[in-house]
């Protein structure tokens, strides 16, 4: 609902880092009642779409893992030679990851590897991606919940220990 | 035009906050005990998420090809309990990291030949961390294990002695797993291989299933046996992932995320730069998770290593989570072990709760009631506290 709000907002109050303790200047959020957990978004006008996947059916607590993001633009095409910038934050504490991922272009036309996420504490997360090189600037931002589903460990039932 | 969606949803919070008062204070008529027993679908995760029977076998150790080698880790076993490995012949791991008191001692700071600058850390779960020592300067399990025996004030012996007591007392174990003679090989790679073997060793400490474990496992279980924790267990539990939100750091069936905070412990005037200083060493060590010695394929492995925030200005003053399976079994606690007991850390972290002491830690407004329960839970996480409650 606050969607948009939420990306003007971005422009002017996003964290340039993302880290233990880089809490100047921030407000504390708590977690939205209606959390939208997409792993896909879209600006307002569908100007560009963007969507993650990974290797785990829930997104993995305290593991380096890679996201594998794909850009389209509003004909569906594909998003080649963006130029991304990353951020992932947890509104609640003031800080996001202890990682600086990488990001890189794949030989799939729109897909870029994110390498080098780990979100290290369960709940909520916001990863924003800060887009050039695809016509203008974009703002984009997943909401995530980490660590809170009732799924056991893959390849293990949840009774044995 | 920013300060109109701030404001509605600051007032919607006000409202969900005043609702939510309105629910906690209509339900003590209900009964203590229908509603303690009452979790919600979130709680019911993060409670499952802790339990030991989460806990996957311990990941590979890329870095040493002898981690899981049985052979190496009965040499590793040997040499943690040889005293000879010290200046005075005295000290070997064992004399801090004792058996009989979770893999730790009892006092605040180590102490070796000489005392060590900050407590022993409990050891067991180790095989689950990434990072090593409260400020996480090491990278790799069998990397860590050398430190400790060149620091001056633990064993107080270099690489060299410790090449000649291995050729003196374990020539052929060691022939036998690492496939050479340690007399042919440099005193670097003798070295290196004495901490793979350790580090094999240390692997094999893991965490005893507690009474949280049969809790969550009831839960789960048709028989939802909640009575195997008591009230004050309970709602400690509950403070537990929940208002007291001590489950954003100590998380996992290990308790403990593995990463570094801020946690406003009291340093009385001994400044502890913490992580802030680990990035260096980490780059300086030769016997690094991609240096000379590793057994990792640095194109592979290492991705943790290969994209840490290395800020130290963020990470200056931050300590290593530590794990609190066993701790209320082993005082005292935090990097220094200021505090004597589970009641003081507690305390402590009311205390500095919103403060900038502590800029991450925010544990909700606990009550008196609030901290008995959260030490009442801890102590549900000790292997003894099967037996003290029967």
């Amino acid at each position: 609902m606050h969607w948009l709000l939420l990306v003007l907002l971005s422009i002017f109050a996003l964290p340039d880092t993302a880290g233990a303790m880089d809490a100047i200047g921030k407000v504390r959020r708590e977690r939205p009642a209606d959390l939208d957990a997409s792993t896909t978004v879209a600006t307002r006008y569908g100007t560009l779409q963007a969507s993650y996947e990974t290797d785990f059916p829930e997104l993995p607590l305290n593991s380096v893992h890679t996201w594998r993001l794909s850009l389209q633009d509003k004909n569906g095409l594909p998003v080649v030679g963006a130029d991304i910038d990353l951020t992932a934050d947890m509104p609640e504490h003031l800080h996001g990851m202890t990682t600086t991922p990488l990001i890189q272009e794949s030989d799939t036309p729109g897909l870029y590897l994110v390498r080098g996420m780990n979100f290290h504490m369960p709940g909520y997360w916001e990863v924003t991606l800060d887009i050039s090189g695809a016509g203008s600037r974009h703002l984009l931002r997943f909401n995530l919940i980490v660590g809170e589903s009732q799924r056991a460990p893959e390849g293990r039932k949840a009774d044995e220990s | 035009m920013k300060a109109e969606p701030l404001g509605s949803s600051k007032a919607i919070g006000l409202l969900l906050t005043a609702f939510s008062f309105c629910v906690v204070l209509s339900n003590p008529s209900k009964g203590a005990d229908a509603d303690l027993f009452d979790w919600s679908a979130r709680e019911l995760a993060l409670i499952q998420s802790l339990s030991l029977s989460q806990l996957l076998p311990p990941p590979s150790s890329p870095s040493n090809k002898y981690a899981d080698d049985p052979e190496a880790a009965a040499l590793g076993r040997a040499i943690f309990h040889d005293s000879r490995f010290s200046a005075n012949g005295e000290v070997s791991c064992a004399t801090c990291h004792r058996q009989d008191y979770g893999f730790t001692d009892d006092l605040p700071k180590g102490l070796g030949i000489g005392l060590a600058s900050r407590r022993t850390m409990p050891i067991v779960g180790m095989a689950y961390q990434k990072w090593f020592f409260w400020d996480g300067r090491a990278d790799s399990l069998w990397s860590q294990t050398l430190g400790p025996l060149e620091n001056p004030v633990e064993h107080g012996i270099d690489r060299h002695q410790v090449q000649q007591l291995v050729l003196a007392h374990y020539s052929q174990p060691y022939q036998q797993v690492f496939e050479d003679d340690a007399t042919n090989q440099p005193v670097d790679q003798v070295f290196a291989n004495t901490g793979k073997a350790l580090a094999a060793h240390v692997r094999t400490l893991l965490p005893e299933k507690t009474r949280f474990d049969l809790y969550a496992h009831a839960l789960q279980s048709d028989s939802k046996e909640t009575g195997i924790l008591t009230e004050a267990e309970t709602r400690g539990l509950r403070l537990f992932v929940g208002k007291a939100k001590c489950i954003n750091c100590h998380n996992g069936p290990m308790f403990t995320n593995g990463e570094f905070h801020h946690s406003g412990t009291p340093d009385a005037g001994e400044l502890d730069p913490g992580r802030g200083t680990a990035f260096l060493e980490l780059e300086a060590t030769e016997f690094g998770f991609f240096g000379k010695w590793s057994d990792a394929d640095p194109e592979a492995d290492g991705d943790h290593i290969r994209f840490l925030d290395r800020d130290t200005r963020k990470y200056v003053g931050t300590f290593k989570t530590p794990t609190l399976r066993g701790a209320s079994d082993r005082p005292p606690y935090m990097h220094n072990g200021t505090f004597t007991s589970l009641a003081q850390v507690l305390n402590n972290y009311r205390a500095v709760s919103g403060s900038t002491l502590a800029d991450e830690v925010s544990h909700g407004d606990l009550t008196d009631r609030d901290l008995n329960d959260l030490e009442a839970f801890l102590g549900t996480l000790s292997s003894n506290s099967n037996d003290v409650h029967n």
